[in-house]
């Protein structure tokens, strides 16, 4: 091909085509790409995109926690922030360490035998380096060395986790001297010492077996680790009461020596297709075959597991379904991959700190944006390839919903608390006919509102050499008609790779939560009350909103919603406003209910809520409304039920059924997302941003694919 | 046809590069900058003249060009790499002055050194001073980039200064306390931590990072500058047991230090008993009470012996895998006159002047 | 309105249109050892003629290369002064609890030997047997777990109740014991904390009772083990003695031992 730089169409703004079209226009490809980016509606992020409404406050879809693990996605940003600093842009979004600020500290809750809650604090060490950083040199990613990392974290977890404030220890201080005797005094004084320190020696002594052994570990040394796992299963069933405080420790023992012995039976440790080898079971269902009882298969920690990657069918509580591959692999990466802290919370909305920064960025590489586009159809030949011709994309076509204002390119941030945000509606003074768009109510992001401008082809050749899809999964059978008609993988993909819809809220209090009861440190908590399991404080984001009168603080949750017996069809335009509907219900009905348990002061003596509590910023005379029920009015939350919104979850065995970037079928397209055989199969950041790293490898040869960090990966 | 030759010759390999012309071009900028740094100085007596003195010596800049090159090479603008190369150069040359105290040679370049034109106190004070005044145009050349790149250059450099630290310890200790059965991987491992980290592979580190603001890993060029340091010292090594002086050091000058070379571990492990005896008494002797012609006797045994020609393979191969590291270093990378500069590294170590 | 429309006639037959770089491979590789296995050539990486003894040599070159990369890790793992800075408490735990478990190990069988024991007796491969695979949803507030105790998943052996007692005499070859078993104390319990009332002879209870009876834990029987010291000289016959736990008034029951003729 001559020097004419190539021309790519990029459909959907989410984390994994920005990652893909980050590496297209390095630096170092000396401007090879030529690169437009069509997204529907007004702004970047696909389920990552957030915006600002009354007072400048963020709207989220949801909750977005980066975990420590999530190293191609920091990295990528880190290079972002560092390529706009080089630029003299720095002052706009400020050092990625402002951005991102690490978290140790999770609550957990497990439902006691009494009905009610028991609360756990959970505290991951801190460990080495950042996320990002390139990975220690001789570090691998293999099963032997993430057993031998188990059985070390659950001896930190000895010291750290507390039950209900107190624990087995001082819970970790400074000075390291304190701890160590007081633990282990009490220790003894438990009278377990014969247990624990046996238990202990023995977890030390597998450890080492497991770290020293090379790879022709023999049989018989795996056979001894699951011998020792049987021995200890039992003393942690045989000896400890069941009504004993300490007795989620040996959950998580149960469950870390249910996995061992798992991966040690079915023969994982040394099979080539690593974890995948038990992708067709059902994560919990596998651990029961291999040992875990029953008690401790309820545990928090694999409950947090499941809400954090919600994974229930159908977003049904009552089926868990996640695979025992991923489920794994997940879970090891999490505890053991994560660099600096264990998670890291964002300083806005995500829109706000991802997408803002990577489209300045991009911007400033000379990548095009086309908004208010909406991909209606993938084109192919009308004719099936013959001789050694590879199928390929001929074209795409657009719903144009809106055109520009002077035809100039549509500007889509907006300042609050002087950094660049994206807005929760069109800026439609932009748009040609904005008035009559705006009066009449057009939702450019609801797939039920399918009100158009126009309509627009792209054709290979004329318009794009390489076409890059990546709008959501549940998108894919609308605007991939064509392909799913003659690729049946297509199908099988659409079918088995299963979304859930999400439901989220989001309110903003007058008082902080310790104040209304809450013992910190940890604010963000898991396993917690249906529906809304998950929930966090999130005080840090109020100083970026622009309240007149601040709140004190602001607290999101989030759940899965579950689906309607029969999917809504596409003419049903009522569909988003009723699940909206019952979502203002399940969360006022929460305030009333659960919440109850862990913010006590939030209730009057009657045991009524609070509704003053509320923020709602005063109305137009400055004054707060009644306080009452209705004041929830003034919050937020949203159903998420566009399909493309849908958070993709990893049922058993579907891994076969996802494609890669990688795969070749169209010599002139590839698809990024979480929905993708990205080797990491969890609807999840870092999923996503490994996916557009295969994307770009794929168009352009690189990253070299050991460069995509824990690609490469049991 | 020659080790260097085959090498250059091999499929695949980047074009040629003209060294001599491109370290002249790397030598001049750096140099450039240095003196901008040196003179930016309010003027002190006794120092200033002892600062400008070894940079002034000339020298080929090898440090500060293997420095440009991979900043460049990685996407990164000269200006910086200039400063990020100006900071190598001035504290290379400060450590100079106390290797040359440490070492008590009398002579670098042609010209006595420092501490015998000026005693020992003041070069001693000039050589810290350099190692000072290091730190402006690194400080400059890092001010862009960053934290992380910030970090990752302290990193690597309190890497390379324990090396380095540990690697002088390593050798004075064979030399105060006699250690004469040493193996090829005892060298191995003090070409590495002398001469190979602050040599080659600080260098390229500072320039990968500066020139891919923090974003390549610079753990990747460890091995390249390894293998690449390793060769460089046994060639430096060859030549001075050679008939030819070069660097205006004194002939045979390592044998009469007793120096670890690889070819002297060679010619002791393949020599008679009786003749290890005699190897190792000489060894044992204090510098002034080696004979010239213990040292010819010497000299002449190792040739013998052939540790000569081993010597020369071993760097040859020392230099193979240092070309095979390139690529894996080094071959995702777009091609350019300086990554063509990096790979010429492998075989301009023997055709050196 | 716009429209653009598609134009006429098939571009995609243009043998010129660009097409994807074949990638280097097609999915992730994940064997345990990785893609970033030990990085030294097979073959020598020189296309001269090397002699045996100089490749050789080459090998010992990346053996010190990465040995220097390993320690090199683990240093500046001990250098970082960053805030993230891995606590040492892990360790330190092991630390004192081999210690402590040093104690134990001089009365009874070490966890070495366990380990021993349990490679001799594992080394047929058991498949993974089907425990039923059916797990119930996880628990909702409103139904509360039903009782909390734990569906025992391994076989049933002995009565987790009674705990299995095996006495050792010092001083008196011939004595036997008559007491198997004692009932296991309801909390955990410390050897430490439990006690034998001095063993009184049965024919004699205001005669020289029998002190000396030490507790100990037994972890290759999961029971405790009891050291009676019979001084020089004791006469013959029975002796009993109450077993108490620290705490519980309710003894755990008897230890009779028999000094035989």
């Amino acid at each position: 091909m001559g020097g004419r730089p190539l021309k790519v169409a990029v459909v959907g703004g989410g984390c994994a085509t920005i990652a893909a079209v980050w590496e297209l226009t390095r630096p170092e490809h000396g401007g090879r790409f030529d690169i437009t980016v069509f997204q529907e509606g007004w702004r970047l992020g696909g389920k990552g995109a957030s915006g600002r409404g009354v007072n400048g406050r963020i709207e989220e879809h949801g909750l977005h926690i980066w975990l420590g693990f999530y190293d191609n996605a920091f990295r990528m940003m880190r290079e972002c922030h560092a390529e706009l600093a080089a630029q003299g842009a720095g002052g706009l979004f400020g050092d990625w360490r402002d951005a991102w600020t690490p978290e140790n500290d999770v609550a957990l809750f497990s439902v006691s035998e009494h009905g009610g809650f028991q609360r756990w604090d959970a505290h991951m060490p801190p460990r080495p380096g950042l996320p990002g950083d390139p990975l220690p040199a001789g570090e691998v990613f293999s099963l032997p060395y993430y057993m031998a990392k188990a059985f070390d974290l659950f001896r930190a977890l000895l010291l750290d986790t507390t039950v209900d404030g107190r624990g087995l220890g001082p819970r970790s201080a400074a000075d390291g001297s304190g701890d160590l005797t007081g633990a282990v005094a009490y220790l003894a004084r438990l009278g377990a010492f014969a247990s624990v320190t046996a238990l202990a020696e023995g977890l030390g002594v597998l450890a080492t077996i497991l770290r020293t052994a090379s790879g022709a570990l023999e049989t018989s040394v795996l056979d001894a680790a699951e011998g020792i796992c049987e021995q200890l299963r039992l003393w942690v069933e045989d000896r400890w009461l069941a009504d004993d405080e300490h007795r989620f420790l040996w959950e998580v023992a149960d469950l870390t020596l249910a996995t061992m012995v798992g991966l040690i039976r079915h023969g994982v440790v040394f099979d080539p297709r690593g974890l995948d080898a038990i992708d067709d079971y059902e994560c919990r269902e596998w651990l029961r075959m291999n040992g875990a009882s029953i008690r401790a298969l309820q545990s928090p920690f694999l409950r947090g597991l499941y809400d954090l990657s919600m994974g229930y069918e159908d977003g049904d509580l009552e089926k868990p379904r996640l695979s025992a591959g991923q489920g794994l692999r997940g879970t090891l990466r999490t505890f053991f991959g994560y660099r600096g802290a264990f998670m890291w919370r964002m300083r806005a909305g995500m829109g706000d700190v991802v997408f803002a920064p990577l489209y300045e960025a991009l911007r400033r590489r000379g990548v095009r944006f086309e908004f208010f586009h909406r991909l209606t159809n993938v084109g192919l030949p009308s004719a099936l390839p013959t001789g050694g011709q590879r199928d390929y994309v001929r074209s795409l076509t657009f719903d144009v919903q809106a055109r520009i204002r002077g035809g100039k390119a549509y500007s889509p941030l907006t300042s609050v608390a002087g950094r660049p945000c994206w807005p929760s509606g069109p800026d439609f003074a932009q748009l040609e006919e904005g008035e009559r768009l705006s009066a009449e109510g057009w939702n450019f992001e609801s797939h039920w509102d399918r009100r158009r401008d126009g309509e627009t082809t792209l054709e290979v050749g004329r318009d794009f050499d390489f076409a890059l899809l990546g709008v959501g999964l549940g998108a894919v059978p609308h605007v991939c008609r064509e392909i799913l008609a003659r690729d049946a993988r297509w199908r099988r993909m659409t079918q088995d790779v299963k979304t859930v819809a999400s439901q989220a809220f989001q309110v903003w209090l007058t008082e902080d939560l310790e104040s209304l009861g809450w013992q910190g440190p940890a604010y963000i908590t898991g396993a917690f009350a249906k529906p809304f399991d998950t929930w966090c404080d999130m005080p840090h984001v109020v100083p970026e909103e622009d309240w007149a009168r601040r709140p004190k603080t602001s607290v999101y949750f989030c759940a899965v919603l579950p689906d309607p017996p029969e999917p809504p069809s596409d003419d049903d335009a009522a569909y988003p406003a009723r699940r909206a509907e019952e979502v203002r219900r399940h969360a006022e009905a929460f305030l009333q209910g659960p919440v109850r348990q862990v913010w006590p002061k939030a209730f009057h003596e009657d045991g009524a809520f609070r509704w003053d509590i509320l923020a709602d910023g005063g109305g137009a005379d400055g004054r707060s409304s009644e306080a009452g029920p209705e004041r929830f009015a003034t919050q937020y939350w949203r159903a998420n039920v566009n399909p493309s919104d849908r958070y993709i979850i990893h049922t058993p065995g579907s891994y076969r059924s996802r494609i890669s970037p990688l795969d070749m079928t169209y010599d002139n397209f590839t698809i990024a997302g979480d929905w993708t055989d990205s080797g990491f199969h969890s609807g999840c950041v870092e999923g996503a941003v490994m996916s557009g790293l295969l994307a770009a490898h794929a168009l352009s040869g690189s990253p070299q694919l050991e460069d995509i960090i824990a690609y490469d990966h049991p | 046809m020659t080790a260097a030759a085959a090498l250059a010759e091999k499929p695949g390999a980047p074009p040629r590069c003209d060294m001599a012309g491109a370290m002249a071009a790397y030598g001049d900028a750096t140099r450039a900058e240095l003196e901008a740094y040196l003179n930016a100085q309010p003027r002190a007596p006794f120092l200033d003249d002892l600062l400008a003195d070894y940079p002034s010596r000339g020298g080929k800049m090898l440090r500060p060009s293997i420095c440009i090159a991979n900043a460049r090479a990685f996407g990164g603008e000269l200006e910086t790499a200039v400063r990020c190369a100006a900071a190598i150069e001035i504290l290379h040359n400060g450590l100079l002055i106390h290797d040359d105290i440490q070492d008590g040679s009398e002579m670098r370049r042609g010209r006595p050194t420092l501490h015998a034109l000026h005693g020992a106190p003041l070069a001693i004070n000039a050589g810290d001073a350099m190692m000072f005044t290091a730190l402006r145009p690194l400080i400059d050349a890092l001010r862009p980039l960053g934290g992380d790149a910030a970090e990752q250059v302290l990193d690597v450099s309190m890497t390379m200064a324990r090396e380095t630290a540990e690697g002088q310890a390593l050798e004075l200790g064979w030399r105060d306390r006699n250690i004469v059965a040493l193996t090829e991987a005892d060298y191995f491992r003090m070409a590495l931590k002398k001469t190979a980290w602050m040599g080659m592979i600080w260098p390229a580190q500072l320039g990968l990072i500066v020139g891919s603001r923090g974003r390549a890993d610079p753990q990747s060029v460890v091995r390249f500058g390894y293998f690449l340091g390793v060769a460089f010292q046994i060639e430096d090594d060859l030549r001075n047991l050679c008939v030819d002086p070069y660097y205006g050091k004194e002939m045979n000058g390592d044998l009469f230090e007793a120096k670890r070379t690889l070819m002297l571990i060679h010619a002791r492990q393949a020599c008679s008993d009786a003749e290890r005896a005699r190897v190792d008494a000489f060894l044992s002797l204090p510098r002034a009470e080696r004979s010239p012609d213990e040292v010819l006797w010497l000299a002449a045994m190792m040739l013998r012996l052939g540790s000569i020609d081993h010597g020369r393979a071993v760097a040859a191969a020392m230099a193979g895998a240092a070309a095979h590291e390139f690529t894996l270093a080094y071959g995702g990378l777009p091609p350019s006159p300086d990554r063509s500069f990096i790979a010429g590294l492998s075989t301009w170590i023997f055709t050196r002047p | 309105m716009t429209t653009r429309k598609g134009s006429a006639g098939d571009p995609g037959q243009d043998p010129e249109r660009a097409k994807r770089p074949d990638p280097d491979r097609d999915g992730p590789n994940r064997t345990s050892t990785g893609a970033a296995a030990s990085k030294r050539p097979d073959e020598l990486p020189v296309d001269l003629e090397v002699s045996e003894a100089v490749a050789h040599v080459v090998k010992l070159g990346y053996d010190v290369i990465a040995e220097n990369i390993q320690q090199g890790r683990e240093a500046a793992a001990r250098f970082r002064h960053g805030k993230y800075r891995l606590r040492e408490t892990p360790h330190e735990i092991e630390v004192a609890a081999q210690r402590l478990l040093s104690l134990a190990r001089e009365l009874s069988t070490t966890t070495f030997d366990v380990c021993d024991r349990l490679l001799r007796e594992l080394a047929a491969q058991k498949p993974p047997p089907d425990r039923g695979k059916s797990v119930p949803a996880f628990y909702d507030q409103k139904s509360a777990a039903p009782s909390a105790k734990p569906a025992n998943s391994a076989p049933a052996a002995a009565d987790p109740s009674i705990m299995k007692v095996t006495v050792l005499f010092e001083g008196a070859p011939k004595a036997k014991a008559h007491t198997a078993s004692l009932t296991r104390p309801r909390k955990p319990a410390a050897p430490a904390d439990i006690t034998a009332q001095p063993l009184a002879a049965a024919s004699d209870p205001g005669g020289k009772p029998i002190a000396s009876v030490m507790f100990a834990a037994d972890m290759s029987f999961d029971g405790i083990v009891a050291r009676v010291s019979v001084p020089k000289g004791q006469a013959k016959g029975f002796y009993s003695g109450l077993v108490h736990v620290k705490g519980d008034p309710i003894p755990l029951g008897v230890l009779t031992i028999e000094l035989p003729e």
